[in-house]
């Protein structure tokens, strides 16, 4: 479940034109939601409200171990985020749920009403958090300086450990994302970089309608007191699947350092159903490890009149009820127009001259056309899916755990309840023969719930 | 107090085999205490921690351990060498034994087993706020197996032990360890092994005697458990290259010791704390003529006839003063010098018994002298004109009444005749008394005084009613002895018979000889029933 904070800073990335998406931190983004699925560990309920148009507050309750509890500000002053920023009755549970990334292809053309309007705006988000009672405080403060560059400031401040400072300077092109980090935590050093292939659609005519993307990047770090190095490579497509429109996601990352390989395969195979699987293998150690995650998202799905083709999706098995205009909220049709970041797929529209102009062949545009409604129907169909709850599940066959996640709306309440059940033990045990024994053992490691609610 | 360094455990390989065992055991308790760092299954689940958990738990100290830590190999091909220095078995209660050894090893092996974390930048990913924490791709853990052997040990230390009533402590003093390091990463190798060298001196001074200490309290409160005793003395030494001396005695270790040396050792703690020199053993002390413990010295000044002696109760002052100053009245009782004076008291009030005067002085010559030389007493008689004749007469008659008892004839001559009788009421007594107090205890030097300080003799009126009554045989100063004798006699019993002594006493010699009579000493044996042990203090020795 995605907090609110968090929330509302994705929210705010939105509304200022920045594309969270095109980042090297966020480039196995799908198979980690899909995978390492945060599990609640203790009961934690957070109440949160936009008090005023510019500010935001959440208050959270936990006991983990004992009663302790945050309180959150989040000021801001970029205009539209009120709109934009969706209370827990409200909310879609898909935007509300960590799940699948549908990767929007680069399009150099469509990149220019995507940005702020106003280039002399240049909104910025100042978020605190303090935790007591072990008095800890969380700083924030996140502002775009053009409308390539951002520029992030994170801090920890606390009486018993050292504070932190991250400092984050990011630029985003489109085609290219750098971003350079410092952390005054083992003064690490870092620089990220992510390139996103161009399109070449108009090479091959006979060439299908192209959504898919093709990304590298690369990581480096360097911690200065601890002299420790760190760099990754990791390879992207992603792309649809042609008959179903269905979208998957494909990496291969690379530690040079380590020699660890892992690769992932992530596909959304129906409107409710995702999965993963991820292998990892280790160049040195040949050290070696299967992960699988799934998730079920059950609930109201709801095809939308006048969208229906000749190519009907294939409905699932569950029971498929419709949904009027009507029963949706008011803000509903603003915001199907509203072009909408997580599920924005490839599908412009003719009017976009780009478009019209690479599809201007007769016999293509039947070619056309076929999958990109397909895709464009499964998109649309899957976002106007009104889901109640989803099922998580992931294992690992090194670790031998087992996780799981069910998170759900319930009266207005958004609500995320996790187990982990694991094989190896938490502490290593201070016999060999112990610990043989105690592998066997299945047990909950850990156990949570959640309960959002916000206005 | 007895141990018993057993050579058998070392010398077969079970010996090795406990040392990997127990060593295995301790290196995994001590790292999975601080053991903070989750192990593979929870290190995923870690990552994704709530923000407030991984606050809090980013205070612990990191641990690039990943598993527990094995002891391959141990061999020691020598048996190790320990060597008893100086051993101190002291009275107090408090430290029961002391000792200085000394511990050498030589040639042993050590080869540790593990796992450590190669990434470390995980490691601080991991126990870092995720708030703050730019997430990296791709990190995974990435274990690497280390192997250490530690050859060539070489150890030699001086080592003081104490051995307390409940536990074991012990210091090192100068200690000598010298190894060769290997590990199987290389790169590590030499920062290792620096860090190493450096932490020995820590786990020398602090580390080893607290868990010594520890351990051992321990086994003296908790008792053995099912181990045998021998086994656990043998184990313990092998964990840190120690040996300690244990201080428990079962059936086994009695049997064990040699007898004739335990008898020697019961008799003398036997003697220690009875005073008996019990002459029916053989090859004791008691045999030995003429040998004292120096605990015993101020009894035995005490009884050397001087004329401070001979008036206790006004020397009882002295004696409380010395009380109050010191806590240990022994010593001071025993170093005090007996001083052949009169106490000033006995000056002032003339309470002095000329008779006793005498008969101390007499028997300080027989003490110092030979039997051969005869006692001669001068007696001078001041304004009297008539009794000078008869003075020098009786300087005369003085050689002629040599006899074999020499008490007897002391002054026999004086007494008998009437006229030289001193007067029972002193004439002058007035000028006597510094004099007498500067005098040696010799009669020589009494001889040597001026003729006009010698004091007046003052004789009780019982011991001048009895000189009436008495046939004539017996002489004034006769009677006086006997009188001493017994008074004597009387004074050592009722210092014997303390209160804190309800044993019997079997005074030897007293009743056929008259005390002190010879040059050798007479005993006073104790039969008490000694017990075997050390809880049992000896009584205080102030009697």
């Amino acid at each position: 479940m995605i907090e609110y904070m968090e929330q509302v800073s994705r929210q705010f990335e939105l509304c200022s034109g920045w594309n969270r998406e095109n980042s090297y931190e966020n480039v196995t983004a799908t198979s980690e939601n899909l995978l390492n699925f945060r599990i609640p560990s203790a009961l934690k309920v957070q109440v949160s409200n936009n008090s005023s148009p510019y500010t935001f507050t959440t208050f959270e309750l936990s006991n983990s171990k004992v009663i302790n509890g945050s309180l959150a500000y989040l000021f801001t002053d970029c205009e539209g985020l009120k709109q934009a920023v969706k209370g827990s009755r409200t909310i879609p549970l898909q935007e509300a749920a960590e799940t699948y990334r549908h990767i929007r292809p680069l399009n150099l053309s469509r990149r220019q009403d995507f940005f702020i309007k106003d280039e002399k705006a240049r909104p910025g988000l100042f978020y605190g958090r303090m935790y007591y009672p072990s008095s800890i405080l969380e700083a924030m403060i996140v502002k775009r300086f053009s409308s390539y560059t951002q520029f992030v400031m994170k801090c920890v401040s606390s009486l018993s450990q050292s504070s932190i400072l991250t400092l984050y300077w990011q630029r985003d092109s489109g085609q290219n994302s750098q971003e350079w980090i410092f952390s005054t935590n083992e003064v690490l050093f870092g620089y990220r970089l992510l390139h996103n292939f161009a399109q070449s659609q108009s090479k091959l005519d006979t060439a299908l309608y192209n959504n898919s993307s093709l990304s590298l990047g690369a990581e480096f770090w360097f911690g200065l007191l601890n002299t420790s190095p760190a760099c990754s490579t990791t390879l992207r497509y992603s792309t649809h699947s042609t008959n179903t429109g269905r979208p998957l996601t494909l990496t291969l990352s690379w530690n040079p350092l380590f020699g660890h390989i892992s690769s992932t395969y992530s596909v959304k195979t129906g409107y409710g159903t995702s999965f993963c699987s991820k292998y990892d293998f280790n160049l040195y150690s040949i050290d070696s490890n299967l992960s699988f995650g799934c998730e079920v998202w059950r609930g109201r799905r709801n095809v939308l009149q006048g969208t229906s083709s000749s190519d009907i999706v294939q409905v699932p098995e569950y029971s498929v009820k419709q949904m009027s205009d009507a029963d949706r909220p008011d803000n509903w049709n603003a915001e199907i127009k509203a072009p909408m970041y997580y599920h924005l797929l490839a599908a412009p529209s003719p009017k976009n001259p780009d478009e019209v102009a690479s599809m201007n062949i007769e016999s293509t545009v039947t070619k056309v056309a076929r999958p990109q409604s397909k895709i464009e129907n499964f998109a649309r169909n899957l976002y106007h899916t009104d889901f109640t709850n989803v099922w998580k599940l992931s294992t690992s066959l090194r670790d031998k755990n087992l996780r799981v996640l069910w998170e759900g709306k319930y009266k207005g309440f958004l609500l995320s309840i996790g187990t982990e059940f694991t094989s190896a033990p938490i502490s290593i045990s201070s016999n060999v023969m112990d610990a043989r024994e105690a592998r066997a053992i299945i047990r909950p490691s850990k156990f949570g719930l959640q309960l959002q609610y916000s206005l | 107090m007895s141990f018993r360094f057993d050579r058998g455990t070392f010398e077969d390989n079970s010996f090795n085999e406990q040392i990997r065992e127990k060593l295995t055991a301790a290196l995994n308790s001590s790292s999975s205490q601080s053991e903070s760092a989750p192990s593979q299954g929870a290190k995923t689940a870690a990552k994704n921690m709530e923000e407030v958990e991984s606050e809090t738990k980013s205070s612990k100290k990191l641990d690039i351990l990943k598993s527990g830590i094995t002891v391959r190999r141990v061999n020691f091909p020598s048996i190790p060498q320990l060597e008893i220095l100086d051993l101190d078995v002291s009275a107090q209660s408090k430290s029961l034994l002391k000792g200085i050894c000394k511990v050498s090893c030589k040639n042993a092996m050590l080869e540790i087993n593990t796992e450590i974390e190669a990434n470390l930048l995980l490691l601080y990913t991991d126990n870092s706020p995720a708030f703050t924490t730019p997430r990296l791709i791709s990190n995974d853990s990435f274990t690497v197996p280390i192997t250490m052997t530690f050859d060539r040990i070489e150890l030699e230390a001086i080592t003081n032990i104490f051995v307390k009533n409940n536990s074991v402590g012990i210091s090192f003093n100068d200690v000598n360890l010298d190894f060769k390091f290997d590990c199987s990463i290389k790169l590590l190798q030499s920062s290792i092994e620096k860090r190493l060298k450096g932490s020995m001196e820590s786990v020398f001074r602090d580390v080893l005697p607290s868990v010594i200490f520890s351990m051992s309290q321990r086994w003296f409160t908790h008792g053995e458990g099912g181990t045998g005793a021998g086994d656990d003395r043998s184990v313990f030494p092998a964990e840190d290259h120690k040996r300690v001396p244990k201080t428990i005695l079962d059936e086994s270790d009695l049997e064990n010791l040699s007898a004739s040396n335990m008898l020697r050792l019961s008799s003398l703690v036997a003697s220690r704390q009875s005073l008996s020199l019990s002459s029916t053993a053989l090859k004791t002390l008691s045999t030995i003529p003429g040998c004292l413990e120096r605990q015993n010295l101020h009894r035995f000044n005490s009884r050397i006839p001087a004329l401070s002696t001979f008036y206790p109760d006004y020397e009882e002052e002295e004696k409380l003063m010395t009380r109050s100053a010191s806590n240990n009245v022994v010593v001071q009782t025993a170093c005090k010098e007996h001083a052949n004076t009169l106490p000033q008291r006995v000056l002032d009030e003339h309470t002095y018994d000329l008779k006793t005067i005498a008969s101390v002085q007499s028997r300080i010559y027989e003490r110092s002298g030979g039997d051969t030389s005869n006692i001669r007493r001068r007696k001078i008689k001041i304004k009297r004109k008539d009794v000078k004749t008869t003075h020098s007469l009786q300087e005369e008659q003085i050689p002629q009444s040599q006899s074999g008892d020499t008490k007897l004839h002391l002054a026999q001559r004086p007494i008998a005749s009437d006229t030289i009788f001193h007067s029972p009421q002193p004439l002058s007594a007035i000028q006597s008394p510094s004099v007498l107090c500067g005098e040696g205890g010799e009669q020589e030097s009494l001889s040597g005084s001026p003729l006009s300080d010698i004091p007046q003799l003052q004789l009780p009126a019982t011991v001048c009613k009895n000189f009436k009554n008495t046939t004539q045989k017996l002489s004034l100063l006769e009677e006086a002895q006997q009188l001493n004798h017994k008074r004597e006699f009387q004074k050592l019993r009722s210092s014997l018979y303390s209160p804190m002594r309800n044993s019997k006493f079997c005074v030897s010699h007293e009743l056929e000889s008259p005390l002190l009579d010879n040059k050798g000493l007479t005993f006073v044996g104790l039969a008490q029933k000694w017990k075997w042990g050390t809880e049992d203090l000896p009584p205080p020795y102030a009697g």
